[in-house]
């Protein structure tokens, strides 16, 4: 490109609309030039000629204005140097030999730059100050921002702007730090054209599409405007959308459907968030400003949705119902011009809370094919008209509404951020749109795009950050309203409980360090984005006796980790021991709420807990082999339930004799380790695919006596915490503790009947405190060797 | 930066005010929705007795008298507005002859000022 020309004449043209294009310019030149034709008509009434030199002085204001007009935007003359390309506003404040930086100057005060400083949360200053001031760098900054340009004629602000950015040697460092790449910028650059694009069809926009006679020769619809609601009013007055291109050929097909001769109907079938009731709107629009697509018959068409629940509060009884259906009806084929849209269609087929069964009202409507109608209703509901009422499915065309692909959910996105933006007063940054559409993928299961990113991009307008929404918004809106948590450990606290795992499990459970650590690992891996994300957050086996703290670290996970122990998925594979008990665990949240994906679906961000594994049934195994995997499971609708932000621990006694015998033979759990699991496999007790899904296999040893005096201590806090209310504290003494343990040790089922001892012992003791109220609020009850041995004799233990 | 304005004066922005003139005058017409109102000039005025009526002859005759009021008053009442925009647009159209008319003059306008003045031409 050549260097850039300061005197050309569209530079030049430019400059002067810098001052002449002014809005408050033109009012400026019109006034005076209306001034002026009133003070020369008042000096020619006097007989002053001098008169027709004031009214001469018009001509120039007026042409000025009409002039200025035109230089907001001049067109480029298609030419390939600088000034002949450049964007009017850019162009306005080149100076001769520009630099960068100068560029930059320019741009960070347009819309371009003022667009990545903002949404791409780039701050204000960022272009100036990695911008060169070195002449000879410009011509490769406009050559970069021509690349931008792709089919379009101007070089604009914000594609300067993006060039600047790509041209600097750490441009990827710099984006990296607010969590973009190169790629993002030429996305940028499109987002504004569309929003601008926007803005000035919302600003052409007809007031009143097809004039004031357009509905005279259609009928009054009175009693529609009562219980309907016009879309096609919304839609005059609403921002124009992209035309979404796979979109567009769907209201094609509702429009040929619409204007033909035979049945007039429509029947949108598709998954929920699918973007059907979107496609209606989309209609609506089409019919109120008609091209050539449009049949004549459907042009300024009205479109009238009805809802069921206001027709029902409306009513007394069935007949008066169905009679005012059918009068509903009657307007609508009467006025010509009304096309009824029933959302949720299946409200209207089915007896239920807010919902009626009117086919016997509708199916004549349908049949003739007169009425224009469309209907909207999800697959699975679609299916269930069908089934009830074959002959109804026969009177519908139906069109499958199939999810948008990433490009148009962008696109989706992009358009209701706008009216987004205007609702709820806020800014949504490009991040926030990227960070929506994919954690709505992972955790909004149902609904399909662009439905699941459009709610979950509303949700996190209520989350902003000074009106900005922002990454940050987003995964804070999916944290609160699913109960999962998606952004990396941020805060300090956050950060010290990871750090501190292994303590904070400790408090709650003895030993087991080799197990803590692994899962205390898989932890940190996860808040810290570096796990696999196609994977569940950790996917352990432990293996051991009983009462040696399986259970109880899976608890402590979801307690500290999950921050609430209620945070906990249980499931007892003993009693999944017949192959057809593998649909209890997919089955229908409708029909078993307690089914594994069903309790997922509610909980995705919990410790699955599949004890006694080794009980399960082969092909339930096999079920689980996915989920270890893949991190997903589809429920018996095949819908898809994710398993990625679970942790899973599967627990076994298989062999827990063997570990017994091998520790207390003095053998420690890593000299054995590897043999035992061999042993498992050669047994049949597991199948080695099965074993190898898990990240660790980890053993658990059984507990001596001096540990178990630990769970004692642990169980006592318990009892402490308890006591708290009352004002009450317990302690034991030390060889009452030792005689606690001896008393409930059992090899075989390690600290599992301590609590039951504890209970017989120190909770009885201070129950009769309490009741004789020999304890004061404030007080400790000391329980000594004495009152414990008391306490076991009187409850029989040994 | 007189040469760029008189270049466009009488280039590039006389033709555009062309195309404006005949763009007011066809948004003039939309707006009283001429064109669709001439095609449903014979419509029953907002469908009023337009429906096809069973029963007695006279219940018949009675609901075609309707409908052919209905037709009447649609086409009356249609072509008052037709001609309300005829006569917009008409208006609108003879502005902007005028304005393309005096658009060559314009810039002259001062020239012409001082030569009525020398002149002492009055009114």
């Amino acid at each position: 490109m050549s260097e850039f020309r300061y005197r050309a004449p569209r530079a030049r043209q430019a400059r002067a609309g810098r001052l002449l294009g002014q809005q408050w310019m033109q009012y400026v030149l019109l006034l005076a030039a209306v001034v002026l034709v009133l003070l020369a008509l008042v000096m020619l009434l006097e007989g002053n000629a001098l008169g027709w030199v004031v009214v001469g002085l018009t001509g120039p204001l007026v042409s000025a204005a009409v002039w200025g007009g035109s230089l907001r935007h001049i067109p480029t003359s298609g030419g390939t140097a600088l000034e002949d390309v450049l964007e009017t506003a850019v162009l306005a404040r080149v100076p001769k030999d520009p630099t960068p930086k100068d560029f930059a100057k320019i741009v960070m005060n347009l819309a371009g730059g003022k667009f990545f400083a903002s949404r791409f949360m780039l701050g204000r200053d960022f272009l100036t100050q990695i911008a060169s001031d070195n002449q000879s760098d410009t011509s490769r900054l406009i050559a970069r921002a021509e690349t931008l340009r792709g089919a379009g004629t101007e070089v604009t602000s914000a594609m300067i702007a993006a060039a600047l950015i790509l041209e600097h040697p750490d441009a990827d460092q710099y984006l990296a730090h607010v969590g973009l790449s190169g790629e993002d910028l030429p996305a940028g650059v499109a987002w504004l054209e569309h929003i601008e694009s926007l803005i000035g069809a919302y600003k052409n926009r007809k007031k009143h599409p097809g004039g004031i006679g357009r509905d005279w020769a259609f009928g009054f619809t009175p009693l529609l405007e009562r219980f309907g609601r016009n879309l096609s009013e919304q839609a005059a007055g609403g921002v124009i959308a992209r035309k979404l291109e796979a979109r567009e050929r769907v209201v094609d097909q509702m429009m040929d459907m619409l204007g033909q001769a035979g049945r007039r109907n429509v029947a949108l079938v598709g998954q929920l968030g699918s973007g059907k009731t979107k496609l209606v709107h989309m209609l609506a629009e089409r019919l109120l400003d008609p091209d050539t697509r449009v049949p004549r018959g459907l042009a300024y068409n009205q479109v009238i949705a009805l809802d069921p629940s206001t027709l029902i509060s409306s009513a007394q009884g069935r007949g008066q119902l169905e009679d005012m259906v059918l009068r509903l009806c009657g307007e609508a084929l009467n006025a010509k011009n009304i096309i009824l849209f029933l959302d949720d269609a299946h409200l209207f087929f089915e007896e239920g809370t807010g919902s009626v069964d009117l086919s016997t009202a509708l199916t004549p409507f349908l049949d003739g094919g007169a009425l224009k109608i469309v209907l909207a209703v999800d697959e699975q509901r679609w299916t269930q008209i069908v089934q009830r009422n074959g002959s109804l499915a026969q009177y519908l065309n139906r069109v499958i509404v199939a999810p948008s692909d990433a490009a148009e959910t962008h696109q989706a996105m992009e358009n209701q951020t706008l009216l987004l933006e205007h609702q709820y007063k806020v800014l949504y940054t490009y991040q926030s749109l990227q960070t929506a559409y994919e954690l709505s993928g992972r955790y909004i299961a149902e609904q399909v795009m662009p439905g699941r990113a459009l709610s979950l991009l509303e949700a996190a307008a209520h989350a902003s950050d000074g009106g900005l929404v922002t990454r940050g918004s987003v995964e804070q809106a999916l944290e609160q309203t699913r109960g999962v948590k998606v952004s990396t450990a941020n805060t300090q606290s956050e950060r010290d409980v990871l750090l501190n795992l292994e303590d904070r499990i400790h408090e709650r459970m003895i030993n087991q360090t080799h197990a803590v650590r692994a899962v205390s690992d898989a932890l940190r891996r996860a808040r810290a984005g570096v796990r696999n994300t196609a994977r569940p957050i950790g996917t352990f086996l432990f293996l051991g006796p009983t009462g040696v703290g399986k259970t109880e670290l899976a608890k402590a996970i979801a307690a500290v980790y999950f921050e609430d122990e209620q945070n906990i998925i249980r499931l007892d594979l003993n009693e999944y021991v017949r192959s057809e008990d593998v649909a209890r665990l997919i089955a229908d949240p409708a029909v078993d709420s307690h089914s594994l994906t069903a309790q997922v679906s509610q909980r995705p961000f919990s410790v699955v807990l599949l004890d006694e594994i080794e009980k399960a049934h082969p092909e339930v195994l096999t079920t689980l082999l996915q989920v270890l995997d893949e991190g997903i499971l589809r429920d018996i609708n095949n819908r898809e339930v994710s398993f990625r932000d679970c942790v899973i621990i599967a627990t076994s006694n298989a062999g827990a004799e063997k570990i017994i015998q091998h520790i207390q033979a003095g053998e420690n759990l890593e000299q054995f380790e590897q043999q035992f699991i061999d042993e498992l496999i050669n047994t049949g007790a597991f199948r080695p695919e099965f074993l190898n899904r898990f990240d660790e296999i980890t053993l658990f040893r059984p507990l001596d006596q001096s540990e178990l005096k630990q769970v004692i201590d642990i169980i006592l806090r318990g009892i402490n915490t308890t006591l708290a209310s009352q004002k009450l504290s317990v302690s034991v003494a030390e060889d009452a503790k030792v005689r606690l343990v001896q008393a409930g040790y059992d090899a075989r089922l390690g600290a599992r009947p301590m609590r039951r001892i504890v209970q017989r012992t120190v909770e009885n003791i201070v129950a009769d405190h309490v009741l004789q109220q020999t304890a004061a609020p404030g007080s400790t009850i000391s329980i000594s060797l004495a009152e414990v041995e008391a306490a076991l004799a009187r409850s029989g233990a040994k | 930066m007189i040469a760029d304005f008189l270049s466009w004066w009488y280039g590039p922005g006389w033709r555009t005010a062309l195309v404006n003139v005949h763009g007011r005058a066809r948004g003039v017409l939309e707006d009283f929705s001429v064109g669709l109102l001439a095609r449903t000039l014979f419509s029953p005025f907002r469908q009023i007795d337009a429906g096809s009526v069973r029963g007695p002859l006279s219940v018949q005759m009675q609901a075609w008298f309707g409908r052919v009021f209905s037709r009447f008053f649609g086409a009356g009442l249609r072509s008052i507005m037709i001609l309300i925009g005829l006569v917009g647009a008409l208006l609108s159209w003879v502005f902007g002859v005028i304005w393309l008319v005096f658009w060559p003059i314009m810039p002259l306008l001062p020239l012409l000022g001082v030569v009525a003045w020398l002149a002492g031409v009055g009114i």
